[in-house]
């Protein structure tokens, strides 16, 4: 394993230093490594990603990256302890998106988006998708603070329409 | 711009513009600007005027409009068709103002759910179908991603109740929404047991629809108590889809023979795991030695094999029990004719070969506990079937004392020689 330092600027302005592997993660930064468009002594320019944001992408990057070396290193390791394991990456996942507000995780998923780490797209929708789940629409637009802009007659005819999940 | 003047007495427009008495006395030569000025200068009445003197100005313009227009024309009429006329301005104003304040609430909406379309639809594909169906009900953004087959891909209508509200039309119209995103579907009452639900024949109809473009995708269907669906129509779906690799029927009733044979005309089958259940004891005709013979080659792949309830023969069972070269899960429950030949064949014929890693004969109440079973533990005590890890043959109501005897002695010596089977008899 490679272990070059990248450095990366946000848009605002702040430099981050993260190992080339964890950077690897996004598909972006590995197609610009690939190309050889990165100057050893210059950061990558992120400019749709602000500083705050960037260093949980990078928090993120750094764990998982940590988690695919174990699971070089431990070849054979029995089913229970991949389960544990997985367990303890689950965990942390959780506990990463627990501490966060709506408006980060909307902005974090549009910094992964932009940056195209997959795995990192998948668990922000889905922890959006259980702020969704099993909600009425009314909950849900106060969760989020939409305003409901249907015509009364284009909502009379969506409830009749789906009547079956509101009983 | 100029704002005109909005003390500017209408009636002077008015008066000056009748000139034809059949017709509604309006001003005319007005241009978009002048038309738009006017109407902005009235919504931006100062407040002052709003509270105290607005009421009363409308009155007496219009009062006047009216006086005058009679005057002018000497038909009274026109004072209905001017009041008829003033209504339809009055709620022009007020349905313009409502889709306004709906323009507003969507750009405010866009604000606040500051995610593309795309990324909408992958959260709500992430979302079970009545999730989903709530969620469309918020605001028109989310109806309009809700409405992408991508949210559709898995289906998920397992309800534990009675929803009367979910028709055939509801499923069917949400199947034709995924197109040909359609993946998985699962559908039914998964409690109930005799009651079918109200979802039949016509929703496995749309899966056929678009033949080898909405069937022709689904991986995973699972189907719970249905109520009766006709066995054509149901061996029709199954013929439109063929990719799938995970079948579940719950209560199929009496049709396994057909179900299988319809399998069978699949010539490439993926199936991968099947699950055909029965509940109610129908006396039906066996599955034969040349269906099951077609069936086991004609889904080499199958991984995982439930066939629980059904008139299965030990011949007929042997052949499924032998003929898949992958096959590691197998559970025949609960069939009645069912003798314990099938193992004793199993044990002369693939005993160092067999890939099982289960096997559930529960329920079996032909099954010989004494020869059969003990010949089939005495062969794993010996090492044979070495990916066995699990086998169940218990039976609700028990066994006699003699037979529970030697088989407890012969589970006893499986646990010292091959501790990683659990055995359950």
């Amino acid at each position: 394993m490679s272990s070059n330092m990248i450095m990366l600027k946000s848009s605002d302005g702040a430099s981050f230093e993260i190992e080339e592997a964890a950077a690897r993660k996004s598909k972006i930064i590995a197609n610009m490594i690939e190309v050889e468009c990165v100057d050893e002594d210059k950061a990558i320019p992120l400019q749709n990603v602000t500083g705050n944001i960037l260093a949980l992408v990078i928090e993120y990057c750094n764990k998982h990256i940590v988690d695919d070396d174990d699971d070089v290193a431990t070849e054979e390791a029995s089913e229970e302890e991949e389960e544990a394991k997985k367990k303890k990456v689950d965990d942390w996942e959780a506990e990463f998106m627990n501490s966060m507000s709506l408006e980060t995780m909307f902005e974090l998923l549009l910094a992964a988006n932009y940056l195209n780490i997959k795995s990192l797209i998948d668990l922000v929708c889905q922890t959006i998708a259980n702020n969704i789940k099993d909600k009425t629409p009314e909950e849900v637009r106060k969760i989020f603070s939409i305003e409901n802009d249907f015509t009364p007659e284009e909502e009379e005819e969506i409830r009749k329409e789906n009547a079956w999940a509101f009983g | 711009m100029n704002p005109p003047n909005p003390k500017r007495p209408c009636h002077d427009v008015t008066s000056s513009s009748i000139q034809n008495p059949n017709s509604v006395p309006v001003a005319t030569d007005f241009n978009q600007t002048e038309f738009d000025s006017i109407i902005s200068s009235f919504i931006l009445l100062p407040d002052s005027s709003l509270s105290t003197s607005i009421d009363c100005s409308l009155d007496r313009v219009l009062g006047q409009i009216l006086f005058l227009a009679t005057k002018a024309s000497g038909d009274d009429s026109i004072q209905d068709l001017l009041i008829d006329r003033t209504r339809k301005l009055a709620l022009s104003l007020q349905e313009s103002t409502k889709r306004v304040s709906r323009m507003r609430d969507t750009l405010y909406n866009s604000n606040s759910w500051s995610l593309p379309h795309e990324l909408t639809i992958k959260i709500f594909s992430m979302l079970d179908t009545k999730s989903l169906m709530k969620a469309s009900a918020c605001c028109t953004m989310f109806r309009e991603c809700s409405l992408d087959p991508l949210c559709y891909s898995h289906i998920d209508l397992r309800t534990s109740t009675i929803t009367k509200r979910l028709s055939d039309n509801v499923v069917c119209s949400l199947i034709l929404r995924a197109g040909k995103e359609l993946r998985s579907l699962q559908l039914g009452r998964v409690k109930s047991v005799y009651q079918g639900s109200l979802v039949t024949k016509s929703c496995l109809a749309s899966i056929i629809l678009n033949r080898g473009f909405n069937g022709g995708v689904l991986r995973s269907l699972h189907l719970y108590n249905l109520k009766s669906t006709g066995t054509k129509s149901l061996c029709d779906m199954l013929l439109a889809c063929p990719n799938l690799t995970d079948l579940k029927i719950f209560n199929l009733k009496h049709i396994l023979v057909e179900v299988l044979k319809t399998l069978t005309k699949n010539s490439h089958s993926i199936l991968d795991r099947l699950f055909l259940h029965n509940i109610v004891r129908f006396t039906t005709s066996g599955v034969s030695c040349s269906t099951a013979e077609a069936f086991v080659s004609s889904c080499p792949n199958i991984t995982s094999l439930n066939i629980e309830g059904f008139h299965l023969n030990d011949d007929a069972a042997r052949i499924l029990a032998e003929g898949f070269p992958k096959l590691n899960y197998m559970n025949l429950s609960t069939t009645p004719k069912l003798t314990g030949r099938v193992l004793r064949d199993m044990i002369n014929s693939s005993r160092d070969t067999s890939p099982l890693k289960t096997l559930i004969l529960r329920d079996c109440p032909l099954l010989d506990r004494q020869n059969d079973v003990g010949q089939f533990l005495v062969s794993l005590i010996k090492g044979d079937f070495k990916f066995i890890g699990h086998i169940d043959v218990s039976r609700e109501h028990g066994y006699g004392s003699k037979e529970t005897v030697l088989i407890k002695n012969l589970l006893m010596k499986l646990k010292e020689k091959r501790s990683d089977v659990t055995a359950v008899a």
